[in-house]
């Protein structure tokens, strides 16, 4: 479609406009396929796509399975570790980028988030290769070792984002009220970048939850976070009880994440005026 | 809070001594001097503004004494104390800052709080004290909001209470006004002369607005390119401008560029470049007196006489005819068009008629209304 000229006004008529029906389009095929998902994990039939009536035996039976119940704890256990090493670093990783200068800085702010670019499988192969060369034995841990790669990437992103915006004289101005710099630090620096931290921590704990790949590779024998269980189970055949499970993951992810939104989106009003 | 030091607001009155001395303060950023051998004494009690325009270092200057910076070379004193090596939280001063930096999470009452909780005051007193600050800036009813529910005028208020509270040596004011609207920085001025009155503290600002420094300091110190062009009180700086930078830079002025043409310690004779004769009575200004060599006269629009016909001896004129009116309210500007090609301003004196556009006009000035400045720039 020709670009229309600058000055011409834009008059759209009221009706529906091809825009429209474009955008229905698109978020049809994103997420009808869910809705199906969605639709067939209430359906009583055990494994097949006629519609034999509303349940929600699906939800009660997985509830009552000690292996899934198991790998959601592993899951948990990883994305809660993984993130709580990662707010630390994150922040810190955060505050120096933005408030000292040092040889190198360039480099280490672009290495920083390469992990938001690098494929996942790129990830995980090469935190396995490594693991296997220094020869440090597959466990729970290393899993929480690999996903604190991307999961700092998150938070470091996001805290830098909110100090950018931050009035650079605040630490100044505790410092001039009489805070000794690290009193300066957790008194003003820390409570102005808390919203940002927090939502950082909720986005890399929904990534961490969700992360498949990774931790296949880089899980030892015995762990088996919950995408991991859901993956081995569907390998055999598609049953209606991890049809039920993944609305639940997905419906937690999704509270999640608008929870994060919502934290960070009241913190940068709160700031919009000085 | 009011303090009871008797303070000196007269130029030559008794010296009751200097809150903060700088001696020859560099101040070098990845090898450009910001802060070019800066001496200033500031008197104890005294409004003293650092005055210049973008980029001179006088918020530099500001930042060495606040200790935000540590100067290249030279020395800082707070009552005769050296500050160099004292970090920027044990020095007796307080600043406020032009973005204010108030504490977004913190409320009005415990942005204010903030210093004294440090200084483990007791509850009670710091109640108190914080209660005193607002009552100061009159914001007590606004003691329970955050900074974001206020408007930028009282944002400044919580500013100047956040650092008035801890009772400073000195305050420090960082361009306080400049964020605010014209009606608000004129209202606020008062205040801070109030202010300053009241708590007989001393007050450093710095400044870019001339009008604002010469209407509210004791003295000030005109700031260029990282050193300080001239130091005085404000009716020095404007009537006895040592610079061409200080003349051009504080009021409005027209300059003529001239040569010495002879000298004598009461009388200078200079002839500009059009060749026409000027007489100026040489004023000390501490430097070498001038002798000879290329000038540049300064005479401000409001001691300029406007007159039909050409002056008797012993005055300066120039001639011309009448190019632009500028209403200024109180005021009325003119615009001369000289035979000479230049331009000059003339305040026309009240009841003055406005004279018709092809009338030749004269310029007429007395020697001693007029500077010579050396023409360095």
């Amino acid at each position: 479609m020709a670009a229309l000229p600058e000055s011409q006004p834009i008059d759209r008529p009221k009706h529906f406009v091809w825009q429209m029906w474009f955008s229905v389009l698109m978020f049809g095929f994103m997420y009808l396929p869910i809705f199906v998902l969605g639709f067939y994990s209430f359906n009583d039939a055990p494994n097949s796509a006629t519609w034999a009536g509303f349940t929600l035996r699906w939800y009660s039976k997985f509830f009552q399975d000690d292996r899934i119940l198991n790998a959601l704890f592993d899951s948990l256990k990883v994305a809660f570790s993984a993130v709580a090493i990662s707010a630390v670093l994150g922040t810190l990783m955060a505050v120096g980028l933005a408030r000292y200068r040092f040889p190198g800085k360039r480099l280490y702010q672009n290495v920083t988030y390469l992990p938001l670019i690098i494929p996942d499988i790129a990830i995980a192969v090469s935190t396995l290769v490594f693991l296997a060369a220094v020869s440090i034995p597959l466990s729970l841990g290393t899993i929480v070792a690999a996903h604190v790669v991307f999961c700092l990437a998150y938070v470091a992103l996001i805290v830098s984002t909110r100090i950018g915006n931050l009035n650079p004289y605040l630490e100044e101005a505790a410092l001039d009220l009489g805070a000794n710099p690290f009193q300066a630090f957790i008194l003003v620096l820390l409570p102005e970048l808390a919203p940002a931290i927090i939502s950082g921590c909720l986005l890399a704990f929904v990534l961490s939850m969700d992360d498949f790949l990774i931790a296949s590779f880089t899980a030892g024998g015995g762990t088996n976070t919950l995408p991991m269980e859901i993956f081995s189970r569907l390998r055999t055949q598609v049953k209606p009880d991890m049809n039920a499970l993944s609305v639940v993951l997905m419906v937690a992810s999704g509270v999640v994440a608008i929870v994060s939104e919502t934290i960070r989106y009241r913190g940068e009003q709160k700031r919009i005026r000085h | 809070m009011a303090q009871t030091v008797p303070h000196n607001y007269s130029e030559t009155g008794l010296n009751l001594g200097f809150d903060i001395e700088l001696r020859k303060v560099f101040k070098v950023f990845n090898g450009e001097a910001a802060v070019r051998g800066v001496d200033l004494n500031i008197r104890r009690g005294e409004f003293f503004s650092i005055l210049g325009p973008s980029g001179c270092g006088k918020t530099t200057t500001l930042r060495l004494i606040a200790g935000f910076e540590l100067p290249t070379a030279g020395d800082i004193l707070l009552r005769g104390q050296s500050m160099v090596d004292v970090p920027p939280y044990r020095r007796p001063v307080n600043t406020v800052f032009q973005s204010y930096a108030l504490f977004n999470h913190l409320t009005v009452e415990e942005n204010i709080a903030f210093g004294l909780r440090l200084k483990k005051m007791g509850r009670g007193d710091i109640q108190n004290q914080v209660r005193e600050a607002l009552r100061l800036v009159k914001m007590e009813e606004w003691a329970k909001r955050l900074p974001a529910q206020l408007s930028g005028g009282q944002q400044q208020r919580v500013a100047l209470a956040r650092a008035l509270v801890n009772r400073p040596t000195v305050l420090l004011l960082d361009e306080p006004l400049g964020a605010l609207d014209l009606k608000l920085r004129k209202a606020m001025q008062m205040e801070l002369k109030t202010l300053h009155r009241e708590l007989g503290l001393t007050f450093v600002m710095v400044t870019h607005d001339q009008e604002e420094a010469l209407s509210l300091s004791d003295r000030i110190a005109v700031m260029n390119r990282g050193r300080v062009e001239q130091m005085g009180s404000p009716s020095q700086i404007y009537d006895r401008p040592h610079t061409r930078f200080v003349a051009e830079f504080i009021g409005d002025t027209n300059l003529i560029t001239g040569k010495i043409e002879g000298a004598h310690p009461t009388m200078l004779w200079i002839t500009s470049a059009e060749g026409r004769q000027f007489k100026v009575i040489p004023v000390d200004t501490g430097n070498k007196p001038l002798t000879s060599g290329a000038v540049v006269i300064s005479v401000r629009p409001e001691k300029i006489h406007l007159q039909y016909e050409p002056p008797a001896d012993g005055l300066n004129y120039v001639e011309g005819y009448l190019k632009n009116l500028l209403y200024l309210g109180t005021h009325v500007n003119c615009q001369l068009q000289l035979t000479s090609g230049e331009t000059l301003v003339v305040q026309l004196p009240h009841g003055f008629e406005i004279p018709p556009p092809d009338t030749r006009l004269y310029a007429v000035w007395r020697p001693e209304d007029s500077l010579a400045l050396p023409n360095d720039s």
